[in-house]
């Protein structure tokens, strides 16, 4: 919050980062003092009030909220006031930028440098330098010795799907499949069964949900993965060989309305808009027309597995397994 | 880097087919095929083969997305962000409506959603919006999320005493603890039809073991109407009330030997019936949840409901079973003339029931009340759940209580205890007309805050009824409970201002809690990690996202509750929009 409201303040209202005058004046009195030889380790000073600076700027957030409501030349015009009278005090431009806001971190700095420069007994007051009035400095262009912050994007976690939505999603891709266990002549619904080991919170011994990506959890998708794209295979082959069984739909086989002998040499441009639609349906990525990088990537693994068996049904098994078990389709 | 390998080999692949390449390519193919591994399973961090930005490029191109930049972004607030808006870096459309999908519907997107959205050139309607949110589908999610909130999982109680617990030996059911008392030891009956004499009396064998044992008979139980079971003969008398008086549907009587399980077993219980009373139980609750959302009332319904949602096996529950429980049961919440003439096997058939007296939506639900057995639990829950305020003990400790506080019964104002308790107690009054370690109601009528009988016999040393026993205060242990001997339970050490707390119940928590901002505040930070996926309490959020979590909160409040605008706050925010 500190930092984004540090940033608001430079883009919006600006109202302590807008001080044209105070580079030049520090640059001034450094070569000055450089000069007459009277400020030693004047780098290192600044330093340290800098740093201060910084760390009253990381610690008082609400300070940070008001400072971008105010006026900027309001603003900056009290912190001036506050800062003459409390020059020559030990550290009053530190402890005045720590209780004011947090972006005032160069009045920190003027202060504790007007303060110093007293201390070492320069040659040459900063008051008595001429100073950009406060409306010419409103028009000039603005600068920061410091660096601001970057914007902290506002994000959530990619989450991995709970097991209800991971059941559910693959029956969905796989026309109704699901993972399986024959136990006592009925299917056995294995995300239901494994449910407690895979980290489904029953309410009694375990309250919270563990969706964390873990090597058991990848596991056990990579075996339901397996068994459900063998299924899906193994029927709709079925249904291609026997006239008698019904077909799935082509939004449901795994190679739509092509023939699952069909390999990517004879027909590159319908291979490719299957994979399409497989990724669509798999992990809900419109593809582009035409290639692009996505497409090739699943390209490759269709047909390298039809490659490695001689079967473009292979490449297909591959393609839904390597689907399944992509991030892209258990996490969100 | 991947991908352009990929593209390279099979553009050579595709060019070329030679023999030589071929096999060049397969040694290619198997370096990527680590590196595609290594992708798949070093999940979610490496899971990008393609740049974001070209691709939301890409994207953005062919849709009619407002695109927000970060710097736009940061003058919006909570509730100012459209489903017309793209944020930048934020999902793809797509992505978008998959993330929704899962998040409210629990599943992937239809090809028909995708494809009206691809129609829609990436615009998401209102329209599908608050369809979804009105869903069946929905009501399950939202389910869900608030049983990971109030915990209504009660399948490891076994709500009902041992007497009525059937055992079964050769397929032949028989009551185990009764058994002491007809036959003599716990042993089941003999394996054989059971015998009458003349005059029709049940003939008991003497057996070596020194045990009378009888045969058994058919019936048809109330579980399976159409299945005959053999029951030992004992046990499936059907007298209603044992030759002393003692109804025999009772913990009491189900001690007499007169007495048995009545007729179609209906005072008795198997494994499974426990399972799926304790199951009905649960899902009733999860019904009420479901359909408050669902039909998009305020979310203050989930405390003011008097809906009780009951199906078969929980009609025979109230029905028959309440005087045979483990827990107090009865007076049981929902009297017999309100309960609906359903059979037991009609667990999939549900109605709603208008219940009388003040009870409050969840926080009075059977399930809730088993699952918190205790009304400091239930209150502590309450606090946790709904109000972020969990009860905790400060850092550092407590204070050690002096000799003269530790003797103080009233823990409300015990030294260390009251850090606590001075809120607890008077919380958990609430729940006052509830009994504890059960589900019992007292109603105002029957129970009032003081009855005479319980006081008399309290100050004159007589026997209190069961009654005074079970709900007043009878006994004390020091002189300052004295004055609240004659009274029920809950007005133990309770102040004038709280004896309201006991009448009204905890509907007026809630109430109190709508007039301060602290309900709707945490319940719009519990939405948020719900949606979001990451924790959102004041001890771990920044100010950035504290400060917008009030304004859900506040904005929350104003549109009177309503759940989905809420929801459609956060989802439509950019926190939610955009995935790390």
């Amino acid at each position: 919050m500190n930092k984004l409201n540090h940033l608001q303040g430079f883009h919006t209202h600006s109202p302590m980062l807008k001080r044209p005058l105070l580079l030049p004046l520090i640059s001034l009195a450094l070569v000055l003092s450089a000069c007459t030889g009277k400020i030693e380790n004047s780098s290192e000073e600044t330093g340290t009030e800098q740093h201060a600076g910084e760390q009253h700027a990381g610690e008082q957030h609400a300070g940070e909220q008001h400072a971008g409501e105010q006026h900027a030349g309001e603003q900056y015009a009290g912190e001036q006031h506050a800062g003459e009278q409390h020059a020559g005090e030990q550290h009053a431009g530190e402890q005045h930028a720590g209780e004011q806001h947090a972006g005032e971190q160069h009045a920190g700095e003027q202060h504790a440098g007007e303060q110093h420069a007293g201390e070492q007994n320069t040659s040459v007051l900063l008051d008595e330098l001429d100073r950009t009035s406060i409306e010419e400095a409103n028009n000039s262009e603005e600068v920061g010795l410091v660096a601001p912050d970057p914007i902290r994007v506002l994000e959530r976690p990619r989450r991995r799907m709970n097991l209800d939505q991971l059941d559910r999603a693959i029956r969905q891709v796989s026309g109704g499949l699901f993972w399986s266990e024959r136990r006592n002549n009925q299917d056995q619904n294995l995300f239901e069964s494994l449910s407690a080991t895979l980290g489904k919170p029953d309410f009694i011994q375990r309250t919270t949900e563990d969706l964390t990506p873990s090597a058991l959890f990848m596991k056990f998708l990579d075996d339901a993965s397996r068994q459900v794209c063998g299924k899906r295979i193994e029927l709709d082959i079925a249904a291609a060989s026997d006239p008698r069984i019904e077909p799935a739909s082509g939004d449901v086989v795994l190679w739509g309305t092509l023939s699952p002998e069909l390999s990517s040499t004879e027909d590159p441009e319908a291979i490719n808009q299957q994979v399409r639609s497989l990724v669509l349906r798999f992990h809900s990525r419109a593809l582009p027309a035409g290639e692009s990088a996505r497409l090739a990537y699943w390209r490759w693994l269709f047909e390298t597995a039809s490659l490695v068996d001689q079967s473009p049904v292979s490449g297909w098994r591959a393609l839904c397994i390597g689907l399944i078990n992509h991030p892209d389709f258990y996490s969100y | 880097m991947i991908a352009q390998n990929i593209s390279s080999s099979i553009l050579v692949y595709d060019q070329n087919h030679t023999r030589v390449k071929s096999i060049l390519i397969r040694a290619l193919i198997s370096m990527i095929t680590a590196s595609f591994m290594l992708t798949v399973y070093q999940a979610p961090i490496h899971a990008q083969c393609v740049d974001p930005v070209i691709e939301e490029n890409e994207l953005m191109s062919t849709s009619e997305l407002q695109r927000i930049s970060p710097d736009e972004a940061l003058s919006r607030q909570a509730g100012q962000w459209r489903l017309d808006e793209h944020v930048e870096g934020g999902l793809s459309p797509q992505r978008y409506l998959r993330s929704l999908t899962l998040d409210l519907l629990g599943r992937l997107p239809h090809s028909e959603e995708q494809h009206i959205l691809q129609e829609a050139r990436g615009k998401l309607s209102e329209a599908q919006l608050d369809e979804w949110l009105s869903s069946e589908d929905f009501g399950r999610q939202a389910s869900r999320f608030i049983r990971s909130q109030l915990w209504n999982n009660i399948s490891n109680l076994n709500p009902y005493g041992n007497n009525a617990n059937l055992s079964r030996s050769q397929q032949i059911y028989w009551r185990r603890n009764p058994a002491l008392q007809t036959r003599g030891d716990r042993v089941p009956c003999l394996n054989e039809p059971a015998s009458y004499d003349d005059d029709g009396e049940l003939i008991m064998f003497d057996q070596e073991d020194g045990t009378r044992r009888e045969g058994w008979i058919w019936v048809n139980p109330y579980w399976a109407p159409e299945t005959p079971v053999k029951i030992c003969a004992l046990d499936a008398q059907t007298t209603e009330y044992s030759t002393n008086g003692t109804f025999c549907g009772s913990n009491g009587g189900a001690n007499r030997p007169d007495c048995g399980c009545g007729e179609e077993l209906k005072w008795c219980v198997t494994g499974n019936i426990r399972r799926e009373v304790t199951s009905a139980l649960a899902e009733s609750l999860d019904r009420l949840v479901s359909s408050i959302f669902i039909s998009g009332e305020s979310y203050l319904e989930l405390f003011q409901e008097r809906r009780f949602y009951i199906n078969g096996p929980l009609v025979h529950f109230f029905k028959h079973h309440t005087r045979i429980g483990r827990y107090t049961l009865s007076p049981s919440p929902i009297p017999d003339w309100q309960l609906p003439d359903f059979n037991y096997s009609e667990s999939d058939r549900w109605t709603q029931l208008i219940l009388e007296g003040e009870h409050s939506g969840v926080l009075t639900h059977p399930a809730f009340l088993l699952r918190f057995q205790t009304n400091r639990a239930r209150a502590s829950r309450f606090y946790d759940t709904f109000l972020c305020s969990p009860f905790q003990p400060p850092e550092g400790g407590l204070p050690v209580p002096d000799d003269e506080s530790v003797r103080n019964p009233d823990l409300q104002g015990r030294a260390g205890c009251k850090y606590c308790h001075a809120l607890l107690e008077p919380a958990a009054s609430y729940w006052g007309r509830w009994t504890e370690q059960g589900i019992a109601y007292l109603d105002a009528e029957r129970f009032p805050s003081q009855r005479d009988d319980c006081l008399n016999c309290a100050l004159g040393g007589g026997n209190c009824s069961a009654e005074c026993r079970s709900h007043y205060i009878t006994s004390t242990l020091s002189e300052q409970e004295v004055p609240y001997l004659g009274k029920l339970k809950a007005y133990s050490f309770r102040r004038d201002e709280h004896e309201i707390n006991v009448e009204r119940g905890p509907r007026l928590l809630a109430y109190s809690e709508v007039t301060g901002q602290r309900l709707p505040r945490c319940i719009a930070q519990r939405t948020a990690e719900w949606l979001l996926g990451k924790e959102m309490s004041d001890s771990v959020a920044d100010e950035r996202d504290r400060q917008w979590v009030d304004q859900l909160g506040v904005r929350f409040a104003r549109n009177g509750y309503r759940y989905s605008k809420l929801i459609k706050d956060i989802i439509t925010d950019e926190r939610y929009r955009r995935v790390r």
